[in-house]
Formats: C-alpha cells, sequence, structure tokens
C-alpha cells in the first residue's frame, strides 16, 4: 500500500514538470475521451462503426483502383495526376467550406487547469497542437494517397510521390491553419474570411481556366520537390498559428471574465408562436431548442445549403434516365431538417425531460406539436424550391411532391416511434460533429429501414398501369398520405409507448 | 393536498433505497425531511413526482395513485435539480412558459412574480441571460421562483437552500412560510440544514438509509434529538 501511494505521487510529481506538461494534457485528452458517454457503447455499436469506416476504406480503395483507366479513357490527352492537381484549387476551396461548417476550435477543457500553476502559454500551445489531429487534415491525404501511389510511383518513383504527399499534408495544413485562427479570432477573423473565401469563389469562376492550369502548375512544382511551393505553404502556417496562439491566450482570459451575452430577446418567431393556442408554446420550445443551442442550430443554418443542394441536382443533372437514382438522396433533403432532427426525437429534450414529466405538458400535444412543426418545415421548404423547380425542370415536380409526402408520412413516423428508444442524455448546447453522442444501435437500424422502405413502394408503383415514374410516384405519394391521414393515430401509439417506457427513459436521461 | 404513501419501496439491484410502510401528510402540513446523503430524500421526491417507478406500494394525492393518472401535475409545483430547467430560455421566457402550462396569462404570471422581487433581487429579470448563463444560486432561484409561480396545492423542493445567500435563505423561508399559511399549500422541504427545517416546519421526518427512523413535530427537545443523531453518526 505504501508503495503504491509513493509511486503515485512520484507521476503526479513528475507530470507537473513543466517539460511533462504535454503528455499530462494528452493524458487527460485520452482519460476524458476514454471516459466520454459516447464510448461506454455496447460492441454492436462499435461493430457497425467499425464496419462502416472500413467499407470507406475499401471504397477509396476501389476508387484508386478504378479512377485511372476511368480517366485515361475519357481524357486520353492529359495524364492521371495532372488532372487530379486541375482539381486541387476546387479541393482546397471545397475543404474549406467543409472546415467552415463542421471544424472547431480546438478548445482544451481548459476551465480546470486555469487556477492551477500552469502557464497560459503552455496550454494554448497544447489546445492549438491538438487541434492538428483533427480528421480533417487527414481525410484529403487519405483519399488522395491509393489513388496517386498508382499513378505516380510506376512512372517518377516514390521520391516524388512522398513529395507529392508532402505538399498535400500542407496544403490540408494550411487550410486547417487559416481555419483556426479565423475561429479563434472571434468576428474580425471570421469576417475576413468569409470575405477572403467569396473572393476566392468569384474569382475561380470567373478566370476558370486561368485557376485550373495554376493549379496544375502548383501541383507539378510540390510533385518536382520546387522549395517555393513548399515555403509558400508553409509560411502563412507558421504565420497563421502563430496568430491563432495570440488569440487562445487572449480567450482563455475570456473564460474568466466572460463577455456580455448577446441576447437580444425573444424575437419575431417567439412572438408569432405566442400567438397560436394549443400547439403554439410547444413550437415556442422546439424553436428555441433549435436556434438556441449549438447543435441543432448547426442543422438549421445548414438547410439552406439542403434547399441548394436540391435545386443544384435538379437543375443541373436531372433527366428521364437519372430520375431513379435521385430517388432516395432527395428524400433525405426533401424531409428538410426534420429528417436529421428527429433522428434524435426525446434525446434533445433529455436535460429537462423531468421538468416535461412534472409538469401539465400532455406527451401526445407534444409529440403532435414536434410533428406538425416539421411537417410544416418540410412543405415550407417545398413551397421555396417549387417555382425554381417548375420554371427549370417541370418534369421534377411530381417526384419532389411525393418525395415530401413521403418523408413527412412514413418516415418521420418511423423517426418519432423509434425515437422513444433514443434513451441518450444528449447535451443540444455543445458541438457533436465527428463524435456519436446521441448515435445508438436504434439511429442505424431506423436510418436504414428509411431507404430499405423505398424499395417496395417503388416496386409496388412499377406494377400501376400508369408507367414506370408515374407509377413509382403515385405509390410514393399513397404511401405517404396514408401515413399523414392516419397521423393521429400513430402519434398516440407513439405517445402510449413513451408512457410505457417513461421511468426507463427518465433514469437514462439523467445519466452524465 | 393529501398525501398518503403506503409500502413503497424502490430498490436498485440488491440494495433497498427506500422503504416506506405507512406515511400521511395532511393538507396544508409544511414537511421537512432530513438526513444524511443516501437516506433517501431525492428518490422520496422522484417516486412522490412520479419521475421513477416504485418496486413497490404506491403514492396517492388527494386520493388518487400518481403513476395511474396525471390530473395532479397541474396542481403540483416542484423544483429538485437543474433538470427541472430549460436552460436555453431566459428566465422570463421559462417563467410564462411554465404559466402558460396551467392557463396563466402573461399579465397573471408578472404580477406573481412581483411577490418573488426581492427574492430575486435584479438578478433574474431583464438580465438578457439564458438560465444557463446564470451561477448555480440564481438557477436555484429560476426553479424555486418557477415551482411556486403556478400557486401549487403541493409543493416539493429538494435542498432549496443550498446555494443561496444568507438573505436569500431567509427569504425563501419567509415566502415559504406566508405560501403555506395564506393558502394552505402542502410542502415538502429537504435540507441538511437542521436550523431551516425547525425553524419552518410544522412536522419534520428523518431518514436513514430509506427508512423512517423519526417523525417528529418540532421543539426544542426534538431539535436535540435530531442534532444529538447527526452528531452520533460524525462520531
Amino acid at each position: 500500500m505504501q508503495k503504491k501511494s509513493y509511486t503515485c505521487s512520484r507521476v503526479l510529481k513528475s507530470n507537473y514538470r513543466k517539460d511533462l506538461m504535454f503528455f499530462t494534457f494528452l493524458q487527460h485528452a485520452w482519460l476524458s475521451l476514454r471516459r466520454a458517454h459516447y464510448f461506454e457503447r455496447s460492441i454492436g455499436i462499435k461493430l457497425i462503426i467499425g464496419f462502416v469506416g472500413l467499407s470507406m476504406l475499401w471504397y477509396i480503395h476501389l476508387l484508386a483502383r478504378i479512377l485511372p483507366g476511368f480517366l485515361q479513357e475519357f481524357y486520353p490527352d492529359s495524364s492521371a495526376h495532372e488532372l487530379y492537381f486541375s482539381v486541387l484549387f476546387v479541393l482546397f476551396l471545397s475543404d474549406q467550406l467543409m472546415r467552415l461548417l463542421g471544424q472547431k476550435l480546438p478548445r482544451h477543457k481548459i476551465a480546470p487547469y486555469l487556477h492551477l500553476p500552469v502557464p497560459r502559454k503552455k496550454l494554448a500551445s497544447y489546445t492549438l497542437l491538438r487541434g492538428w489531429l483533427s480528421p480533417f487534415n487527414i481525410y484529403l491525404v487519405l483519399v488522395s494517397y491509393p489513388f496517386l501511389r498508382r499513378v505516380i510511383v510506376p512512372d517518377y518513383g516514390q521520391t516524388v510521390f512522398w513529395l507529392t504527399i508532402i505538399g498535400l499534408l500542407l496544403i490540408a495544413g494550411l487550410s486547417h491553419s487559416i481555419v483556426i485562427w479565423a475561429k479563434s479570432s472571434e468576428k474580425r477573423g471570421l469576417v475576413i474570411w468569409y470575405a477572403g473565401l467569396a473572393l476566392a469563389a468569384i474569382a475561380t469562376w470567373l478566370f476558370f481556366s486561368e485557376a485550373k492550369e495554376a493549379s496544375i502548375n502548383f501541383g507539378l512544382a510540390l510533385m518536382s520537390g520546387h522549395w517555393a511551393a513548399y515555403a509558400a505553404l508553409a509560411t502563412p502556417i507558421a504565420g497563421l498559428n502563430y496568430l491563432a496562439l495570440q488569440n487562445l491566450q487572449k480567450s482563455y482570459s475570456l473564460v474568466i471574465t466572460p463577455s456580455a451575452s448577446k441576447f437580444q430577446g425573444s424575437g419575431f418567431m417567439g412572438r408569432l408562436f405566442a400567438r397560436i393556442p394549443v400547439y403554439g408554446p410547444y413550437w415556442d420550445l422546439e424553436w428555441k431548442l433549435l436556434t438556441r443551442n449549438k447543435r441543432p442550430r448547426a442543422n438549421v443554418y445548414q438547410w439552406p445549403f439542403a434547399i441548394f443542394v436540391v435545386l443544384a441536382m435538379i437543375t443541373s443533372a436531372f433527366n428521364e434516365s437519372t430520375i431513379i437514382s435521385f430517388y432516395p438522396i432527395l428524400l433525405m433533403f426533401m424531409g428538410s431538417f426534420g429528417f436529421y432532427h428527429l433522428q434524435y426525437t426525446f434525446s434533445w429534450e433529455s436535460r429537462f425531460f423531468d421538468f416535461i414529466a412534472v409538469s401539465s405538458i400532455d406527451m401526445k400535444t407534444f409529440i403532435l406539436a414536434k410533428y406538425y412543426f416539421y411537417t410544416g418545415a418540410a412543405l415550407l421548404q417545398l413551397i421555396l424550391i417549387l417555382p425554381v423547380v417548375w420554371y427549370f425542370q417541370p418534369a421534377a415536380v411530381p417526384m419532389l411532391f411525393s418525395l415530401m409526402l413521403y418523408a413527412t408520412g412514413p418516415v418521420f413516423a418511423l423517426l418519432i416511434y423509434l425515437g422513444v428508444s433514443n434513451s441518450t442524455r444528449l447535451d443540444p448546447n455543445k458541438k457533436a460533429i465527428f463524435n456519436f453522442e446521441g448515435t445508438s444501435g436504434i439511429l442505424f437500424v431506423s436510418i436504414l429501414l428509411i431507404f430499405v422502405s423505398l424499395v417496395p413502394v417503388a416496386v409496388a408503383g412499377m406494377l400501376l398501369p400508369w408507367g414506370k415514374k408515374t407509377g413509382i410516384y403515385v405509390s410514393t405519394a399513397i404511401t405517404g398520405l396514408a401515413f399523414i391521414s392516419t397521423h393521429k393515430w400513430w402519434l398516440s401509439a407513439t405517445a402510449r409507448k413513451f408512457a410505457s417506457k417513461k421511468y426507463q427513459n427518465l433514469n437514462k436521461y439523467r445519466e452524465q | 393536498m393529501q398525501i398518503n404513501i403506503s409500502q413503497l419501496q424502490k430498490i436498485y439491484g440488491q440494495q433497498t433505497v427506500l422503504d416506506i410502510d405507512q406515511l400521511q401528510i395532511s393538507k396544508g402540513e409544511l414537511l421537512g425531511i432530513v438526513g444524511n446523503n443516501g437516506a433517501g430524500k431525492t428518490t422520496l421526491f422522484r417516486l412522490v413526482l412520479d419521475l421513477i417507478q416504485a418496486s413497490g406500494g404506491e403514492v396517492q394525492l388527494n386520493g388518487q395513485s400518481v403513476a395511474g393518472s396525471e390530473h395532479w401535475k397541474t396542481l403540483t409545483g416542484s423544483y429538485l435539480d437543474e433538470g427541472f430547467l430549460i436552460d436555453f430560455m431566459t428566465p422570463e421566457e421559462y417563467f410564462y412558459f411554465v404559466a402558460s402550462l396551467i392557463g396563466m396569462s402573461k399579465e397573471a404570471a408578472d404580477e406573481k412574480l412581483r411577490f418573488f422581487s426581492r427574492f430575486m433581487n435584479d438578478e433574474i429579470l431583464e438580465q438578457k441571460k439564458f438560465i444557463r448563463q446564470f451561477s448555480t444560486g440564481n438557477k436555484q432561484k429560476v426553479g424555486i421562483i418557477a415551482a411556486m409561480l403556478v400557486q401549487p396545492e403541493l409543493l416539493i423542493l429538494d435542498e432549496p437552500f443550498n446555494f443561496l445567500d444568507p438573505t436569500s435563505q431567509i427569504l425563501i423561508k419567509r415566502m415559504l412560510k406566508e405560501e403555506n399559511e395564506a393558502r394552505g399549500t402542502t410542502m415538502l422541504i429537504s435540507s441538511h440544514n437542521l436550523n431551516h427545517i425547525t425553524e419552518i416546519c410544522s412536522r419534520i421526518i428523518l431518514l436513514e438509509k430509506g427508512k423512517i427512523i423519526k417523525d417528529l413535530t418540532p421543539s426544542n427537545d426534538d431539535l436535540q434529538e435530531i442534532e444529538k443523531y447527526f452528531s452520533v453518526n460524525a462520531d
């Protein structure tokens, strides 16, 4: 016993030596990950996640095998690596866009360390360094590696291949550094970043061929190991990281003296919902939940992108032969953000479900209000996109209409009904991209079921006497309408199911 | 509101955390519940509020089982912990939401809120902050006010004096007494602080390992008896 306590104190002492501080932080980060709620998932979930990960790697490998031959056939005058370099700037811009939506500022949970004798600079350096261990910095190289290996190594050898990979890592590093600097600079940096991104996108559009040429030349410079190309990437990386370090140290002071709240009152929607009888207070609650918490708010902000994607797909790639392949993807978008949000039904409220359980909230009204809210959002989305689709692709209108009915019918029914099994405590104000908080086996099953459910509906539609396409639209719309018209019945069933699982769910919602 | 508890048990695995044979709480009674950590105070409250399922027995409010009906919810106000707060609302929004659930208008809610103005000490309303941005003490105040705002027939507060400054502790005691005397509200209050409990409660029960080991009406002798119990435990 004595020996054990001696060992512990020695470890503690050595951990607090300045030079070992970094490892102590790493150790703490590992412990916080290992002991996180989402890490204690069942082995089944871990296996499913592992399977999905391995499948993705397999697809990347397959793509690397197929793509060079494909490129050779369609672009016989260009080499595969040059074609790859020609889209390097597009990749960089889309990478920036993805990071804009998804990448978090690397904030270590620093509050417990601030009162300890830990230098802030040390904390800031650690958080900055740890930020580099982001999936955003790895995926580009991971996806490109097998393809580039296949197209560069046979003709140019290993050295050239590795020089290219280092160049790609630096490109990812530059993208990372821009984002981290902008997100750590509060408003000013973000404005500069948004403006820069918008200008770059406009310039690319206006001078596409020049940008393509420059992109190829830059890629070839990296490939040939030209020092200027590496310096052009490494210099801004160093500068931006230095600035981000300063910003992070400043932000640690803000932890102690928090800035004034930016809250501006209930707003227009709050006042509007307050006037609506019965469902008004519930919609107001839903609206506030969506707009005042980081995780659902990110989803609301992505809503215009969803509308844009639908319009882009319909106006650019829609034609008679590709119609069926659009079906499952568009189903996701036509449910609007309800499709994503309802996957975590009831878990969103987990932090205050005790309140719901003891107050005079009727569970059936609560669920009905939720359903009407997201159905209304899907309808609103359809109304917004319909004039544009009508103008460019009138043939797509029946498809979108039937898919909206299907999404708000059986899809929402399934999500809300299976959502009763979402018993995970979820913090809606915590960003949760690339972690599995709130994810459950039932969620995987429900998403799978949603997409699979379209198959029998489509097959039944083909058997109808109005032709393949029309038959599919009709069968999809009829299925959707059947669920919509019976929504009170199945939502009552959901409320009853929730009541029967009430104690079990409330117990789990309370778990930290 | 009359409360009848009979044969109430809560068992987790092999461990019985609450085992109350009979407990009657009359209308207008201000019952204090004391006991060390793990004595079963919060479990009792959760069972009364039907937040956890009893392993045996039942709780009846006005003759109706809490697990079998929901009517009692409109007559009950409660605050056990932060799980009772909708933390992305402002206190005003939360109060109006709670009021709207029992059909109380905004004006009526504002009128009721005036009663709590000293307790709020200009730190709750019009702060332009969400509840999650408040200190623990002020969150506690928001929860207590929301529970009392609906003028319930039964008020349940778990450790209401925790995190509050001395002035607020005095004010909350005064408010509870006033409410109890004026409206005959039945109250269940738990606390570790014996002085607070003996000062306001008309009856005190002492819980130990889930069982009621003493049921007292506060007097100097009773207070000494409870103090003796806690000091013996500390020794």
